[in-house]
Order: C-alpha cells, then sequence, then structure tokens
C-alpha cells in the first residue's frame, strides 16, 4: 500500500496510541477512559496490534526530557476524557500536541534528536490525538460536528475534492454556476494554505504527485516498506520510548 | 433548583416547509399526532422567547429548525439574537430558499453550521425523496455558497430504500462540496414518513453494506460520519465500524436535545409529539425535572426487556414507535419489521 510520509506517521500515531490503550471493548470506542488501575496494565493487543522489532539504539527515555516527550502520549487518556466537551477537548488536545512539540524541540535543542526524525514524531503523535479525539468527540443529529484539523493535511484533501467535483460534477451533471463557485472555494483555500508556509506548499506538490486515490490509515504490518528513512526511524524511537514505561 | 445545563437546544421556528419530504419525521406532517400551532396573521417576534429560556439554563448551542426555518423572513433577526447572546447557532435547513446573498449574511451573522440534506447524486431521487423539484441543484447550490463564504456545512444522508445504493457517490459528492461531516441516518419513520414504511425503510442487510461504505469513505475521505438515529446492537453490530460514531436516545440525558416550538412548548426530543410543559407557564428546571421525564425515559418495548443492552439502546427510537404505533413502549419500526434477526442477534449478543 503506497501512502505518503505524513500519511504514515499519522498511522504509526494510532498504532502507538491503540497501543497505549488497552481499554477497546466490542460495546464502547476504543478510547473511552476506565477507572485507573493501580498498577500499569500489560500490554495487549487491541484493535491495532504492533510488534515492535528491539533495537539496540539510540537509548531513550533515559531523561527528564525523553519523560516529557513520554508524558503527552500518556495523557490520551486525558483527552479521551475530555473530548466529550467539544471545547475542553479541544483546548485539551491543542495543549497535549504543544507540549509534545516542546518537548521534541529540546530534544534536538540537545543534539539527542534528529530534526528530520522529530518532525515525524510530532506528526505521528498530531495523528494520535486527533484520532482519540475524534474518537470521543460528541457527534450527535444537533451538535456541530467536528471537523479535520484545518492544517497541513487538509491540502491532500483539498486536491482530492477538486478532483472529485470534476468527477461528479460530469456524474450528476451539476449546475455549471455551482460548480464554478465550489472549484473557486476550493482553489482560494488551496491558495490560502499554500501561502501559509512553504512547508504546506511542497506538502501539497507532494500530494499531488503521490495520491493514488487511497487515504486508508495502514496498519503497521501492511505499510509498504517504501517509507522515508526518517519516518521509519521516527516510528521506532516512539515505539520504544512508550514501550519503555510500559 | 439547580440551572440546567444543555448541550443544546432545539428550537422549531415554524412548522411550515417548503418540501414534503417522504422521510418527513416531524410529528405535524402525520395524521393522527397532528398538532398545528395557531397562525396568526402576524408574524411573531421569538426573540422574547428565546431570551426567556436562555434566561433560564446554561446553554451556548440552539439548532434552529423547523419546518424550514428560511421561511421565516426574520431568520437572519433571530440569529443575530442568539450571536449576541453568544451563542453557537445550527441551521437544519434544506437549502431551497439559501440564495448567495442569504447565505452569506447568516454566515455573517452567526450561523456556525449548516445542516443540509444530500440524498443522492443523482437529481431525480433527491428531488423525489425530498418532494420538490429542484432541491438538488438549490442544495448544491448552497453547499458552493457556504463553502466559498467560509462557513461550515454537514451534509444528512436519510437512508433507504430508495437512495441507500447511492450512498458511495453521494458521499463523493458531500466530500466535493466541502461538507465538514455527514450524517448517515437511517430512515426513521414518524410524521409523513410513517406511511412511507414499507416503500422506505431499508433492511438490515442493507444498512450494514451502506455502514461499510461509509466507514470505508470516513477513512478515504478523512469525513467524519456519524449515525445519529439510534442503530440496535441486535441487529447490526455497530464495533464493525470503528470510524463512525453511533448514538442512543439521548432523552433525559446530560446529552438531551430538548426542543423548543414557537408557542413555548417543550419537549424530549423534536421527534416525539409528547410536551413535557410549557416555557411560559412553569420554570424550565421543572419541566425536564425527572419526574416529568420519566414515563418517556423508561419507555422499552417488552420485547426488549432480557435483553443486557436494553439501558442502553432503549429498544431504537421511541419516538418514532411513538408516532408510528401509537405507544412509546412498542417496538419502532426497524426493530419491528427485523424481529427474527433481532432476537438471533440477542442471542448472539448473549453468548458473547
Amino acid at each position: 500500500m503506497k501512502t505518503n510520509r505524513r500519511e504514515f506517521m499519522q498511522g504509526v500515531g494510532l498504532v502507538l496510541a491503540s497501543l497505549l490503550s488497552t481499554r477497546c471493548s466490542p460495546r464502547t470506542t476504543c478510547y473511552e477512559p476506565i477507572q485507573p488501575t493501580p498498577t500499569a496494565p500489560t500490554p495487549m493487543p487491541t484493535c491495532y496490534t504492533v510488534v515492535p522489532t528491539p533495537s539496540p539504539q539510540p537509548s531513550v527515555g533515559q531523561s527528564k526530557e525523553w519523560d516529557s516527550l513520554r508524558q503527552p502520549w500518556h495523557d490520551l487518556d486525558r483527552l479521551a476524557q475530555d473530548a466529550p466537551d467539544l471545547e475542553r477537548g479541544e483546548k485539551t488536545r491543542e495543549r497535549l500536541v504543544a507540549d509534545h512539540q516542546r518537548a521534541l524541540d529540546k530534544l534536538v535543542a540537545a543534539g539527542d534528536l534528529d530534526p528530520i526524525v522529530a518532525e515525524e514524531m510530532q506528526a505521528a503523535f498530531e495523528g494520535a490525538a486527533y484520532h482519540i479525539w475524534r474518537a470521543n468527540a460528541p457527534m450527535t443529529c444537533y451538535e456541530s460536528v467536528p471537523f479535520p484539523d484545518y492544517q497541513v493535511e487538509s491540502s491532500s484533501d483539498l486536491a482530492r475534492q477538486a478532483d472529485m467535483l470534476a468527477e461528479m460534477a460530469e456524474q450528476s451533471a451539476i449546475d455549471e454556476a455551482t460548480v464554478t463557485q465550489a472549484q473557486a472555494a476550493i482553489e482560494r483555500d488551496v491558495a490560502f494554505l499554500a501561502m501559509a508556509t512553504d512547508d504546506q506548499r511542497a506538502l501539497l506538490e507532494q500530494v499531488h504527485e503521490a495520491d493514488n486515490g487511497t487515504h486508508d490509515f495502514p496498519r503497521l504490518a501492511e505499510l509498504d516498506m517504501d517509507v522515508p528513512s526518517e519516518s521509519v526511524e521516527a516510528a521506532r524511537i516512539l515505539v520504544e520510548l512508550l514501550l519503555e514505561r510500559e | 433548583m439547580a440551572r440546567p445545563q444543555l448541550q443544546t437546544l432545539i428550537f422549531e421556528v415554524t412548522q411550515t416547509c417548503d418540501h414534503a419530504c417522504r422521510y418527513c419525521y416531524n410529528y405535524w406532517t402525520h395524521p393522527t399526532t397532528s398538532r398545528k400551532l395557531k397562525a396568526s396573521g402576524k408574524l411573531k417576534d421569538l426573540r422574547p422567547l428565546l431570551a426567556h429560556v436562555l434566561d433560564q439554563v446554561d446553554c451556548n448551542l440552539v439548532t434552529l429548525t423547523g419546518g424550514e426555518p428560511t421561511v421565516r423572513p426574520d431568520l437572519p433577526e433571530i440569529v443575530s439574537f442568539l450571536a449576541e447572546r453568544d451563542v453557537r447557532i445550527n441551521l437544519i435547513t434544506n437549502g431551497h430558499q439559501l440564495t448567495e446573498g442569504a447565505t452569506a449574511d447568516l454566515i455573517r451573522r452567526g450561523v456556525t453550521l449548516f445542516e443540509l440534506p444530500l440524498l443522492s447524486h443523482h437529481r431525480e431521487t433527491h428531488d423525489a425523496l425530498s418532494g420538490s423539484v429542484g432541491a438538488f441543484d438549490a442544495v448544491l447550490a448552497a453547499l458552493a455558497h457556504i463553502r466559498y463564504h467560509r462557513g461550515q456545512a454537514v451534509t444528512v444522508f436519510v437512508a433507504t430504500r430508495r437512495n441507500i445504493a447511492d450512498l458511495p457517490d453521494t458521499l463523493k459528492l458531500a466530500f466535493a462540496f466541502g461538507a465538514r461531516g455527514v450524517m448517515l441516518n437511517r430512515f426513521n419513520p414518524g410524521g409523513r414518513g410513517a406511511s412511507a414504511i414499507d416503500e422506505l425503510l431499508p433492511s438490515v442487510d442493507e444498512m450494514r453494506a451502506a455502514l461499510a461504505v461509509a466507514e470505508a469513505a470516513s477513512q478515504e475521505y478523512h469525513l467524519p460520519i456519524s449515525c445519529s438515529i439510534p442503530i440496535q446492537p441486535c441487529l447490526i453490530d455497530t464495533s464493525r465500524y470503528p470510524h463512525l460514531g453511533f448514538g442512543f436516545c439521548a432523552a433525559g440525558s446530560d446529552r438531551a436535545y430538548y426542543t423548543l416550538d414557537t408557542e413555548g412548548n417543550v419537549r424530549p426530543c423534536n421527534h416525539t409529539p409528547t410536551v413535557l410543559g410549557n416555557a411560559w407557564d412553569e420554570p424550565f428546571a421543572e419541566i425536564i425535572s425527572p419526574a416529568r421525564l420519566a414515563t418517556f425515559q423508561t419507555a422499552l418495548p417488552p420485547f426488549c426487556a432480557p435483553c443486557t443492552l436494553r439501558d442502553e439502546c432503549q429498544g431504537g427510537c421511541k419516538a418514532s414507535a411513538q408516532v408510528c404505533y401509537g405507544d412509546l413502549h412498542a417496538e419502532e419500526p426497524f426493530l419491528h419489521h427485523n424481529r427474527d434477526l433481532a432476537r438471533a442477534g440477542a442471542a448472539h449478543l448473549d453468548a458473547h
């Protein structure tokens, strides 16, 4: 399965979040909070199974900085608890993402982590946090349905929307003025995102090139190994980091 | 008495509608539960009623619905009034009256989220289910206006036997028009829809197939999809669709969506004709007190009594049972028409 780098890392984050959450049950969502147990539970395969390969290096989790990085992952439980309240959930998610970024920045500054790997790790955490928030946010008939982050990943959605609009315009013989307006809105949003940061512009171009029509999050075991080495490294470090506490 | 905290308040600003949806759940479109509100020649200012209710509760989300709310010429003023009170506003509309100017104005005034039906990618199917020629073109135009003016919209797919096969391409269409989410609601008979059960009620297999489609689409398009109308676990194992949101009847819980009409009548939800009290006559907290809600909240079909999930599932939508069969304790149509499957499913649940 082909996947772009960011999607790969989001998938990794999702796998890791599942690893941390041994709380799946058939009647609730994966991440429904339960009362904490007095001791850390034994990791069990949940919806998403990961079998990490032990690696001798680098040594992680041995300092306060690594603890700070680990903490947001363990606080995903808190996010699951807060998410039913839309406002609080959003705030918690933003805080955790910021905490994770801050911890990474410190490790990079200390020379403990390569900046590119750190970027991948952040993508993984953002993917995990989004998934948990999404799984627990109240979305019923009459509440605001939360929408995906209007961040870099939206650029890929915009590109797909443009393609899809062209396809559906023809298939459903949609009024030309309506299509023109919808297209204009997409183009404007793409332009907006492209202007925001150089990275976003570059990503959009990559998405145009790499999009093969499927955006499924792959399970770790299914991943095509044609993945950037920095992404693999980031995933490995994260797994190691999180398993250490377990 | 403690000040009630409402996640949302549904406000039916009119019973009038410019569509005649085959699946309409509004109780007043049903021949036996119909209770037409007094229609006066002069348009009543609804702001005093809203102020009266909002002064008594903590609620930062009001959903404006109907009928069709956009037929009210004073809708923009109602929106502004709520926005000034720092209340978020959802607008449930068929989109037919949403010209570009009207859409931009409503967004500017504070509508947070538009909720629009998108029933098919086929014009004929959407129009037929809406009971209105031109509905398809109008709703797509409305979605384009909303997107262009930086509003937020979710689309609603009411899954009926007539359109359920169109779900894959309809989800594509929703995604293409920038929908922020999709509500995949199985047809829930009530109102006018109660007379179309045989024609419209999807089978369990059809719903399973639709959920599988939605599950894949949710991942492919990064599109949140939620199923607001309860689906009984004895009929469909919803845990097979982890990317979809599911819910059960929230009446009486802290997620309840109490419904207010223009006369001040308060109901447990917008599907039921049951009136708990009138906001002009009694304190809101009294109207929604547990004692007042007990009859509605505890209603359960005898068929469901042995089920271990009865407290959670509550048999599905009791309001639908009430409107269709005249009894809150009746089996609602989706359950009633699939009793054998439900019995087998319940046995399976027990075994696991």
